[in-house]
């Protein structure tokens, strides 16, 4: 994989798992005094949908934040210690371009936002920003980008009209079609159907489970049966803490730690 | 606290009646009411002053028509007509100074000396040429000026006589007061009965029984007690004397003979005309004996030929009209509210006819909005944007208070500023060697559309940079997120996810600074120049450096010195009016813009 997002190309020393596309070493991050993330070590790996559950304020979606360097936006945040690397490349090194970054990383969030456009200018405006104006090619990828959410069919008839008429599920479905027009490798997912409801939220797993064949998705979700319905991986949080990370199945069925069985088994949280 | 105080009670509770403060009336109900009313005030006090300005405004239309009217039935209106005639021949009398102008100049730069030149250009044929033309007018000069003469004396009379009705309708109805028997003296009467009667003892100096009784009376006069039947007949003898004096003084106009005196001679008027012509033909054809030697000045000579020739193949047409003139045409009220809305000239206190023409002020008015917000625009919005979007926050926290400050500045303070210091280093600065090459440059005028433009686009900075900040910090924060996360530069996100999505409200706050720079009157009426005049556009840029006079400005300085009631006054409040729809359009138009954007948004 050509990976070109560090301007000045300096590998790693260490070896990784050939698998493992982003890997978190010993990261502390805190929002000013107060430390939200403590020590985690965890190996993502390429292709696969990795979920992270736990109760609200345990951390997750600030970890999920660190992938693509969300956090930056927030002046106070910060990370203390560790490293993550996103295909050995240690992307909080002060070489790293973070506009490539997040070209590699693309990001849905919880509350679909599709900007005030149409449909179309919203598919086209990452590939705008890169500065393509080959009319031929927008079109290929609008419709590529759609047709890869599974939402050409319902929108190919009003692509000039406004993204703001579609319904909730359609337009968090856009906003995953936006992200792809970027051509990530990797897809973060901030509660992605924390919105919608069920036949919405059955459709969007459904192309979770479509895209996982092209891109390695990190998905936060408060659902847990959504969590053992899409993933291949869990990751429990609590309170700043990875209390426990394994295949989905093994996390659900035979969870290692107390707290972890407690909060699948819905004792808390 | 112990558990069980938190059991409730077991007693019956009281739903007794609310507690009376005031007027049977609980604090809630007051302070609601306190509020209803300030809001009714505030719509009442709108309300009042729209509907003064209506009914001091309204009345203009009428008034100016019977102006209108006069002018024409005195026949001002038909000299008006000759004096175009006359207008045109000083037009081509100008342009054949201006190549005298240029004749002098090109032998200056051959090199003759100053003695030369004026033996050259006062020479026998130059003279007959140059002096010769100006005076084929004379007779039509002399003509025009007899005619506007008698026609000022017929509409002054008129005038005349209508100021005496008036006043013959005031004695008539004091007569019949007087003649009332319960009337008593109110002090202002006392006042004027005694003026009459020591003007009445003035007259009968030789009268001694007269004088003294006279004085007796003036004695005995008192104040809230009802006269006495002897002076009673005393003053109202006096009130009809001046009653039938001043109705003497009345010589009633009638306009159909009147008007002959102006309109008659028109055989006359005619031959002068041609014989004017039949003089210029004559000094044309001398025109073509002076040696130029300069082919510039032979082609204007050709052109100033050819302008003539203009001149008189205008003549049937200016005949025909003259001849069409009808003083019996009617002036319909739409005429007078059109003359007043697309005049051009705006003329008072002029001892021919007064004309109030909104065009020049309008234009004015515009000119200098535009060009304010031509200048406010960019920077208001611009440090919006970059307060808001790209700036740290120690610059925003600078730079934010700065801004707002200077709507804290009194404008005419701003003003004196754009008298004593701007305009002049403007025009300094216009003079500059270097700078020659600016095609409107050195400018005359200190006072000018760019000096009064530039201040009001500082007052209007503050309006459109604190409504487009809004506007741009009302734009959700996840579009932001969303842009940055597709890997959109900050700038990129700025321009073209936060700019677009808050258009509407930067327009709206456009629109607002625009109704600020329409109304402002101190800045324009110092540093605009007032000069009643439409900018002319064919200056090109330089339109930007030509005194005008503005709308709000020609209210301020005007109103002072208006005689209340009058058609001027009435004028001023119809200016009054036209500002009073622009503002208003231009905030609807707001408050359009910011209910569609809020209509998209949800």
């Amino acid at each position: 994989m050509n990976v070109n997002f560090q301007t000045d190309s300096k590998k790693s020393d260490t070896p990784s798992t050939p698998k493992a596309v982003i890997q978190a070493r010993d990261l502390d991050f805190s929002y000013g005094d107060s430390q939200a993330l403590f020590n985690i070590n965890m190996d993502i790996h390429k292709k696969e949908v990795t979920a992270f559950i736990g109760p609200s304020g345990c951390g997750k979606s600030t970890f999920l934040r660190c992938f693509n360097r969300m956090n930056d936006l927030i002046e106070i945040a910060k990370i203390k210690s560790g490293t993550i690397k996103i295909s050995d490349v240690d992307i909080y090194d002060k070489n790293v371009d973070v506009i490539e970054l997040r070209k590699h990383v693309g990001m849905v969030f919880q509350k679909s936002n599709p900007f005030p456009k149409s449909i179309y200018e919203n598919i086209a405006y990452g590939m705008r920003i890169q500065g393509i104006k080959n009319k031929k090619e927008l079109d290929e990828t609008v419709e590529t980008c759609l047709k890869g959410a599974a939402l050409w069919d319902e929108v190919k008839d009003r692509l000039n009209q406004s993204a703001l008429g579609l319904s909730g599920g359609q337009q968090q479905r856009l906003c995953i079609a936006r992200a792809l027009a970027v051509k990530p490798k990797i897809i973060l997912m901030d509660e992605p159907c924390s919105a919608l409801d069920p036949v919405a939220t059955a459709k969007v797993e459904e192309l979770i489970h479509k895209l996982k064949k092209q891109y390695t998705i990190v998905v936060v979700t408060h659902n847990m049966q959504q969590a053992a319905r899409v993933s291949d991986r869990t990751a429990f949080f609590y309170l700043g803490r990875l209390v426990e990370y394994g295949p989905t199945e093994q996390i659900f069925m035979n969870p290692e730690n107390p707290k972890t069985e407690a909060y699948v088994s819905g004792r808390f949280g | 606290m112990k558990p069980e105080n938190l059991q409730p009670k077991d007693t019956i509770p009281k739903f007794s009646k609310r507690r009376v403060v005031l007027w049977g009336k609980d604090s809630d109900s007051i302070i609601k009411g306190f509020f209803g009313c300030t809001a009714t005030v505030a719509i009442v006090v709108l309300f009042l002053i729209t509907l003064f300005l209506i009914k001091e405004g309204a009345g203009f239309v009428g008034q100016y028509q019977k102006s209108l009217k006069l002018y024409r039935l005195s026949g001002l209106e038909y000299v008006e007509i000759l004096k175009e005639r006359r207008a045109d021949h000083t037009a081509l009398t100008q342009y054949l100074n201006g190549i005298k102008g240029e004749w002098i100049k090109s032998l200056k730069d051959e090199g003759l000396t100053q003695k030369d030149i004026s033996k050259t250009v006062m020479s026998k044929e130059a003279k007959a040429v140059f002096i010769g033309y100006l005076r084929t007018s004379s007779d039509l000069r002399r003509f025009i000026k007899e005619k506007m003469d008698t026609a000022i004396e017929i509409r002054d009379q008129e005038i005349t006589n209508i100021n005496l009705k008036e006043s013959l309708d005031n004695y008539a109805e004091k007569i019949s007061l007087v003649g009332n028997y319960s009337f008593k003296l109110s002090p202002e009467d006392r006042a004027e009965f005694i003026l009459k009667l020591k003007e009445d003892s003035q007259k009968h100096t030789f009268d001694k029984e007269k004088l003294s009784s006279n004085r007796q009376l003036i004695e005995s006069l008192q104040d809230g007690i009802p006269l006495n039947t002897q002076s009673r007949e005393i003053y109202l003898s006096l009130l009809k004397n001046e009653y039938l004096s001043t109705e003497k003084l009345i010589q009633p106009i009638d306009f159909a003979t009147s008007i002959l005196k102006v309109t008659n001679e028109k055989e006359r008027y005619f031959s002068i005309l041609e014989k004017t012509q039949s003089d210029m033909e004559a000094v044309l054809d001398k025109a073509d004996l002076i040696e130029f030697n300069n082919s510039d000045l032979d082609k204007r000579r050709e052109r100033f030929k050819e302008l003539n020739t203009i001149f008189f193949n205008k003549l049937s047409e200016h005949k025909l009209i003259i001849e069409n003139w009808d003083p019996n045409k009617l002036v319909p009220f739409w005429e007078s509210l059109g003359s007043f809305l697309t005049g051009k000239e705006w003329i008072t206190a002029s001892d021919q006819q007064d004309w109030y023409g909104l065009i020049p002020l309008l234009s004015g008015s515009l000119i200098i909005s535009c060009l304010a917000l031509f200048i406010a625009i960019p920077l208001g919005v611009g440090a919006a944007i970059y307060t808001n979007q790209i700036s740290t926050s120690l610059e925003k926290n600078l730079i934010k208070p700065y801004i707002e400050f200077i709507s804290a500045v009194p404008s005419v303070v701003i003003g004196f500023f754009g008298v004593v210091v701007l305009g002049e280093a403007i025009r300094l600065m216009s003079q500059l060697g270097f700078l020659s090459w600016v095609p409107f440059f050195p400018i005359q005028e200190r006072l000018n559309t760019f000096t009064a433009g530039s201040l009001l686009a500082l007052m209007a900075i503050p309006t459109i940079y604190t409504l487009a900040e809004d506007a741009i910090n009302n734009v959700p924060n996840h579009l932001k997120e969303a842009s940055l996360a597709m890997g959109a530069t900050p700038l990129q996100t700025t321009f073209k996810v936060i700019v677009p999505s808050a258009l509407s409200g930067i327009i709206s706050a456009i629109m607002l600074g625009f109704g600020r720079v329409i109304g402002e009157t101190m800045v324009v009426l110092l540093c605009a120049g007032n000069r009643i005049k439409i900018p002319e556009l064919s200056d090109g840029l330089g339109v930007f450096f030509q005194p005008v006079h503005t709308m709000t400005g020609i209210i301020a300085q005007e109103m002072g010195e208006v005689v209340n009631g009058s058609l001027h006054y009435r004028a001023l409040f119809m200016v009054g009016i036209v500002l009073f729809i622009a503002s208003l359009i231009i905030n609807l138009g707001a408050q359009w813009v910011v209910k569609k954007y809020n209509k998209m948004e949800s």
